[in-house]
């Protein structure tokens, strides 16, 4: 489990700490403060595929550039451009951004991304050495990534080259779930495979029908839509004691919300879930269960989940089960993130309730 | 902070407090009268008593809205005690705080959380009381009913009367609030129908040290 995050000189943080990580953390803060930005650092840290994550984040965020296909061509295509990811929005030769995360045992791990002379790389992509992706920008550099583990005794456990590193495959078995918006439905329809032949829809099932509806009974995906786009397509719910399936769109936007998170936290087992603007859609009514099921599912499965939200429904929510089922205060943190503090301020689960009481405004 | 329903804030005990001092600052120039109020006014909340106030000191300094908070609270007796309990939770944002406040209410910034925190221990930082000797302190000095209300709380006690000790001058403001034109009002309107002085110095002091806490000109 995370324990604590350092983000250095990523987007807006020119050093940032996280501390007081617990396995449920809800991160709350003013528009543009950095909280989706901290999910990406998430992303970027523990996926065995980082330079995919920045790229998929760059294209989420709309940070494209136009560029011609040939010299002489008007024919141009977007191409995800990583130079917002730097202060400064800008790409500068040894410009580096980097994340660490401390584990429960006390090991830190740290991932950058750095920029480094093309000439440098493209030598040892001729030998075959590297490990990430080069690309061009205004002729100036290329892009890799290293990952190194400090273990107690500070000797890094993996091989790293001059300015340039081998990225080692994870033999990891970790997923990271990154929800932001809606599950199109290709990847919707790939996790609900995943977790049926695990056989874990039933944990899926489960949190619907607490939360939402006792009487939902099941999910069906139909065949012969065209599958890319909108997750709704397709989706069918079936009820108890009705001779019809109904699409999923036709019950609300909420219920397909609450059926996105669903199938990322079970997904997510054993890794960590995060979820952008968490409950949009729900009724304020059924922010308490929502949460406890998400607690209840982070024990179980051992995920670790990191949240956003802005709203008060959802904090209000939180601070109910904190309040009703004191066990479970423990497993949660309230991070306020605020960039102009070189830290964020964590309030942990157990006082999140006397919080709300004494209209302390945590967001 | 133009275009946020966000605004600083200020802790009090309890309404009574919060109506009080609002009506005082509006004496004084202050706009609490407008819609919205100006973005540099702080919102007065509530704490329901001083010990959820002290509970939550440290997490509202923590979490607040710049550029400052305040905490308004009664010394009650003996201060320092209070004065105590203020420093420790300060002492976890990083503060050190004087061994008695200052005459003019604590201001001092926090450099971990880029905030000012101001307390105030009523009735005026220096002696033991609450918030009913600050208004009482406000009554006019020659007004001639102030002395006949310590006389007869006075005499009431001798003769039974069943307040504790402690609440002797929350009896005798009470008894003097009884005999004025509207009898019996909360604190809050008798300071909004000015029967009490706003004028007198420790008024003045008070809103100076509220404006300098939130920058108010």
């Amino acid at each position: 489990m995370i324990t604590r995050l350092r983000i250095d000189q990523f987007r807006k943080f020119g050093g940032y700490h996280v501390t007081d990580l617990r396995p449920v953390n809800l991160l709350v803060g003013e528009n543009g403060s950095g909280k989706t930005t901290v999910l990406e650092v998430l992303h970027f840290l523990r996926s065995p595929n980082p330079c995919s994550v920045l790229t998929n984040q760059a294209w989420h965020r709309g940070e494209v550039v136009a560029e011609r296909r040939h010299r002489d061509d008007s024919d141009t295509y977007s191409q995800a451009t990583i130079e917002h990811f730097f202060m400064g929005h800008s790409l500068r030769q040894n410009e580096r951004i980097s994340a660490s995360y401390t584990d429960g045992a006390g090991d830190e791990t740290t991932r950058f991304l750095q920029i480094v002379p093309v000439e440098e790389v493209r030598q040892l992509v001729e030998q075959a050495e590297y490990g990430g992706r080069i690309t061009e920008k205004q002729g100036a550099s290329s892009i890799v990534v290293d990952e190194f583990t400090v273990g107690r005794k500070g000797i890094p456990s993996s091989i790293r080259t001059g300015r340039f590193a081998r990225i080692e495959e994870s033999s990891e078995k970790f997923r990271v779930g990154f929800q932001a918006g809606d599950l199109g439905s290709i990847e919707l329809r790939a996790i609900w495979d995943a977790l049926n032949q695990e056989r874990r829809e039933n944990d899926v099932y489960r949190l619907l029908r607490d939360v939402l509806d006792p009487n939902i009974e099941d999910l069906f995906f139909e065949a012969g839509h065209n599958f890319v786009g909108n997750g709704r397509n397709g989706a069918l719910v079936g009820y108890t004691g009705t001779d019809r399936r109904i699409p999923i769109g036709s019950l609300g936007n909420g219920v397909f919300q609450l059926l996105c998170l669903a199938v990322k936290l079970q997904w997510a087992a054993n890794g960590i879930a995060l979820f952008d603007e968490i409950g949009t859609g729900l009724h304020w009514s059924r922010m308490g269960e929502m949460w406890r099921l998400i607690i209840e599912s982070a024990r179980q499965n051992n995920t670790q989940i990191f949240a956003t939200t802005h709203s008060l429904d959802c904090l209000k929510g939180l601070s109910w089960v904190c309040e009703n089922y004191e066990h479970l205060g423990q497993f949660v943190s309230v991070q306020s993130i605020k960039p102009e503090l070189d830290e964020a301020v964590a309030l942990p689960g157990e006082r999140l309730p006397f919080a709300m009481s004494q209209e302390i405004e945590v967001r | 902070m133009p275009g946020t329903m966000d605004r600083p804030e200020i802790r009090v005990e309890g309404e009574n407090d919060q109506h009080s001092l609002v009506h005082i600052l509006l004496h004084h120039g202050l706009k609490y009268d407008e819609k919205p109020w100006p973005s540099d006014h702080p919102k007065f909340i509530p704490a329901g008593g001083k010990d959820p106030l002290l509970n939550s000191m440290v997490d509202v300094i923590k979490l607040s809205t710049p550029p400052a908070v305040g905490f308004v609270l009664d010394a009650d007796n003996p201060m320092t005690d209070r004065w105590n309990q203020v420093s420790k939770n300060l002492n976890e944002v990083g503060l050190a705080l004087p061994s008695t406040p200052p005459l003019t209410g604590l201001i001092k910034y926090v450099p971990k959380y880029k905030t000012r925190v101001g307390i105030w221990l009523m009735p005026d930082n220096q002696r033991d009381g609450k918030i009913k000797d600050f208004l009482q302190t406000l009554i006019a000095q020659d007004d001639p009913l102030i002395e006949l209300a310590i006389d007869s709380t006075n005499e009431a006690k001798s003769k039974g009367a069943t307040f504790a000790d402690k609440d002797q001058p929350k009896a005798v403001l009470n008894t003097w609030l009884a005999w004025q034109e509207e009898p019996g009002e909360p604190y809050g309107r008798a300071v909004a129908k000015r029967y009490f002085d706003h004028d007198h110095e420790l008024a003045f002091r008070f809103v100076k040290w509220f404006k300098n806490l939130y920058d108010i000109a």
